[in-house]
């Protein structure tokens, strides 16, 4: 090409670039944000686990499973006891007696180790109750002894009725909401209701006889895992390890979990293949009887199998999206989660508020997200665990337990959070898309599906069997 | 939590595992002040209080400090003074993948000019308006959408902007407090805008009527609200409301505490270059952080009439710094706990108390069933300062070490005690670069706390009782009404 036809073609470039007479609108460009991130790059993966080294494990002669988690120089002592509430083959005690065996644990060691300014908090997570201890690093035998003191085998039975009428003093009628979950999740796990519901009634019904068998279940080192976060190390303690296993010991014949995430798993839960909600064949909806206060409420939820981390951080990922526009929480423990949505029923139109929120879920469901949503959805994620885990005292040990749910073997905790982050940063938008469509669309994706209401009314119940069969957990469908 | 979340928590199967809620709008966390009272002496100008200048920056300050101190025992801090005026802590916590930045501006609401109340509360909301590199409230989007938390606390004589990170974030947490104080954006609407958020916060309540603390720190500015939104300050326009900001908010008055888990020179090398392109400023400060409070000037605790005040009621200032605050602790601590002695009534008892505060706190002393409260007081006094009770003084001292040791183990935490240390001689720009290494116990004010056990609290000359006020009824000392009497 010559010089003379290279400006003949300059100057046509010029005279399109300038400006016309008229101004005319620039052609609409689909953005796209649809750019892959390079994780190594921007987050780096250490950045967003903690940098635990590795635990000393030991299962102590008593049969309790610990974990000790050493870091130099570090001025606390964090103790977390995780006592699980369910058995291998799903019998375990009612919610009631568990709770109130847990409040009298947390009320005699803090009796215990007031003169040390221990702190001894209770939680309840998946399938467990844990009884965290925060205390100072040099009363850590102290502190170990207080827990072999209050646990000892002998029942207190005293203490636990004591505990029985405090408890059941503190506890309030339930919201419509708890009473919705706590039946759907029963029967999602196809469990007895108590085991999941607590109310004043059910906490006087405890029996003494209940208590101490309760009692001698829970309080049993064999099933027992303990974790210690300390600036000692477990070799530095080994007397006072030796004291705890010597003085907090079980009755009779157990046989023992092969590892410590085993102790903690519940059975799995029910196959419930096919159901799925506002598609054929219908799936009624459970009506509780029992009594609440608040509005009418919805909710739904299914079990989904989370075998792989791969497939937990997904499981994670599309509550945080979802989550945006509704109500839905994600409770992961190994190789089960369970998706719960809630859905307040409008009065007036509460088949259409239920209607609503199913065409809802479904539309996200098969909704292709970009990948930097993704992406900005699980540095927020994870980020704030960190930042949370901070303000909470830097306590290992709740991340510990933490990784514990993300784990299917002992020898994958310690690296489990950071192996879920790296799965969460990068999830493929397409993987995700697929599985949100197989397990978050309740209308054509994996049968599973369930849902309940409470705190309505049958005109209510009249419209809502506009649009599915109405029922109850024991009841069939009307 | 949500509900939902408190529902699973009662259910105790499914503990839900939402993600933990990043922090909301930026909230402030320690005000002052409620009403001026009618007797407020009227501070003419804007009390931009004199400042004291500190010695000039060098132009290598900086570079990361070397330390030669590096085999002293126990964690180290770098702690100096950049060209620009900011002094910059820097400290180390890898506990968790965690960074914590605090800047602390030495200004706050007592600086208020007696016409414009509430002018330093509103101008610190404009600083979150952002600037040319930063959209309004884009410094709090940063931390936000790294799941990181930010807060805004306002003072009477300290404003902190405090941001809680994950480490790999850092960087930009630095840079968006590199940015903040830098021609911050100003125009009429972004004034408005931060009126309104300054409306929704609301101001401490302290312990006493704000005339006793103003009076017993000798600062005029606490006696007033500095959380209300005056008409003269809605008036501002955004001229106005820049120079004020010019005139307050500037690095050279600020400190910047860093603790993350990286490297410490790595660390302080990154935050320094953050600040580089700042023009070169000489330090300042106010004289409240070079003074202190008053010692005693004479034998007997000074009188203040106060309205509703009931039995014996004794305040003292506390110095600036945290190294006092904590001996103030110990000493109240140990006042508590002191057994009754033989003089003492069967129902005398003397309780002591803290309303704490980065730069004004108080320290509050009641004492009751004794027909001459403060004779009581007195002896409680003679016998912590005679070494009487020094074991009881000596086991207090070591709770507190203990306690205030795992308190600063989050990096949070522990940045803002980093900024509570006034340390007004830190690391002076031009001198050698070892002086910028200090014991991390130094710069938490924990070097008194452990001292030997037989060495004697030195509680400080603001902590003697004729140093002190006494609280009576306004009545008390109310004049005899002319018209009255026979």
């Amino acid at each position: 090409m010559s010089a003379r036809r290279h400006l003949v073609f300059l100057a046509a470039a010029a005279l399109l670039t300038m400006p016309g007479c008229k101004r005319q609108r620039a052609p609409k460009v689909a953005e796209v944000w649809d750019v892959s991130p390079s994780v190594q790059r921007t987050e780096a993966l250490g950045s967003l686990a903690p940098p635990w080294p590795a635990p000393t494990r030991a299962v102590l002669d008593s049969g309790l499973a610990t974990f000790w988690l050493h870091e130099a120089d570090a001025p606390v002592f964090h103790a977390r006891l995780l006592i699980p509430t369910v058995e291998a083959k799903g019998e375990g005690p009612t919610l009631a007696a568990a709770t109130i065996i847990a409040h009298h644990a947390r009320t005699a060691l803090t009796r215990r180790l007031a003169a040390l300014g221990a702190v001894v908090d209770v939680a309840h997570a998946p399938d467990r109750i844990e009884i965290a201890i925060h205390g100072n690093n040099a009363d850590s035998a102290l502190l170990l002894d207080g827990i072999a003191t209050v646990l000892q085998p002998r029942v207190p039975a005293t203490a636990l009725e004591r505990a029985r009428d405090q408890v059941s003093d503190q506890v309030r009628d339930a919201l419509t909401e708890q009473v919705a979950v706590a039946e759907l999740v029963a029967e999602l796990l196809g469990r007895p209701v108590d085991s999941q519901r607590l109310t004043p009634a059910a906490l006087r019904g405890v029996s003494p006889d209940v208590l101490s068998d309760t009692w001698r279940l829970l309080a049993d080192p064999r099933r027992a895992v303990l974790i210690v976060h300390a600036g000692s190390s477990a070799e530095s303690m080994r007397a006072a390890l030796r004291r705890l296993s010597d003085r907090w010991h079980g009755l009779g014949r157990r046989t023992l979990a092969p590892s410590a995430v085993a102790r903690l798993r519940g059975p799995a839960a029910p196959d419930r293949k096919g159901a799925r909600l506002l598609a054929a064949p219908a799936t009624p909806f459970s009506v509780s009887t029992a009594k609440g206060t608040g509005s009418p409420v919805l909710v739904v939820g299914r079990v989904i199998p989370t075998p792989t981390p791969a497939a937990r951080s997904l499981a994670r990922l599309s509550q945080r999206i979802i989550g945006e526009e509704v109500d839905a929480r994600v409770a992961i423990a190994g190789d089960q989660a369970i998706l719960l949505v809630r859905v307040s029923l409008s009065s007036k139109d509460p088949d259409g508020s239920a209607s609503a929120a199913i065409d809802t879920l479904s539309e996200l469901a098969s909704t292709r997200q970009p990948q930097q949503r993704l992406f900005a959805a699980a540095q927020l994620w994870l980020g704030a665990r960190v930042v949370q885990a901070s303000l909470d005292g830097e306590d290992w040990t709740a991340l510990w337990s933490e990784s514990m749910d993300l784990a299917t073997t002992d020898d994958e905790i310690a690296t489990a959070l950071a192996v879920d982050a790296q799965a969460m940063l990068s999830a493929d938008a397409d993987a995700l898309l697929q599985w949100q469509g197989e397990w978050l669309n309740p209308r054509a994706g994996q049968g599973g599906w369930a849902w309940t209401v409470a705190g309505v009314d049958d005109g209510i119940l009249r419209r809502l069997a506009r649009i599915a069969p109405v029922g109850s957990p024991s009841s069939p469908a009307t | 939590m949500s509900r939902l979340q408190a529902v699973f928590a009662l259910a105790g199967l499914v503990a839900l595992a939402s993600a933990p809620v990043a922090a909301s709008a930026p909230a402030a966390d320690t005000p002052p002040a409620d009403t001026p009272p009618a007797d407020t002496p009227p501070a003419d100008t804007a009390p931009l209080a004199p400042e004291t200048p500190a010695p000039e920056p060098s132009p290598d300050a900086g570079t990361p400090p070397h330390s030669d101190r590096a085999e002293a025992s126990g964690p180290q801090v770098l702690d100096a003074v950049l060209p620009c005026g900011l002094r910059l802590v820097v400290a180390r916590d890898a506990t968790l993948p965690v960074a914590a930045v605090v800047l602390a501006v030495e200004t706050g609401t007592e600086d208020d000019p007696s016409a414009q109340p509430g002018l330093v509360h509103a101008l610190t909301y404009q600083l979150l308006q952002g600037n040319r590199e930063l959209v309004p409230g884009g410094a709090t989007a940063v931390v936000h959408d790294s799941g990181g938390l930010t807060t805004l606390a306002i003072g009477p004589a300290q404003v902190r902007f405090e941001s809680l990170v994950p480490a790999s974030r850092l960087r930009d947490a630095v840079f968006t407090e590199a940015q903040r104080l830098r021609a911050p954006s100003v125009s009429d609407v972004l004034w408005a805008d931060s009126l309104r958020w300054a409306r929704r916060d609301k101001a401490r309540q302290w312990g006493l009527p704000k005339e006793a603390i103003a009076a017993a720190h000798g600062a005029p500015g606490l006696a007033h609200d500095g959380h209300t939104v005056s008409p003269e300050v809605t008036a501002m326009k955004a001229r106005a409301v820049s120079t004020a900001l010019a005139q307050r908010f500037q690095y050279s008055r600020a400190t910047l505490s860093v603790v993350a888990p990286g490297d410490l020179q790595e660390t302080w090398a990154m935050v320094a270059d953050a600040f580089a392109s700042l023009p070169e400023a000489t330090r300042v400060l106010p004289p409240r952080l070079t003074q202190g409070p008053n010692a005693a000037s004479g034998t007997e605790p000074r009188q203040l009439p106060v309205d509703g005040v009931k039995g014996t009621t004794m305040l003292w200032p506390v110095g600036p710094t945290a190294q006092a605050e904590l001996e103030a602790t110990v000493w109240c601590k140990a006042i508590n706990r002191q057994r009754r002695g033989d003089d003492d009534g069967k129902r005398a008892r003397v309780r002591c108390r803290l309303d704490r505060d980065p730069r004004r706190t108080i320290v509050i002393l009641k004492a009751s069933g004794s027909s001459d409260p403060q004779a009581l007081i007195a002896r409680r006094f003679a016998r912590l300062t005679s070494g009487a009770d020094d074991t009881l003084v000596d086991r207090q001292r070591e709770v507190l070490l203990a306690n205030d040791t795992v308190y600063l183990r989050t990096p949070l935490a522990l940045a803002r005690r980093l900024s509570q240390d006034a340390h007004a001689d830190a690391a002076p720009p031009g001198s050698p670069a070892t002086e910028a290494t200090r014991p991390l116990s130094d710069a938490v004010g924990h070097t008194d706390l452990v001292t030997g056990r037989s060495t004697p609290m030195r509680f400080g000359p603001h902590l003697e009782l004729a140093a002190g006020i006494v609280l009576v009824p306004n009545a008390v000392l109310r004049p005899v009404d002319e018209g009255s009497g026979p």
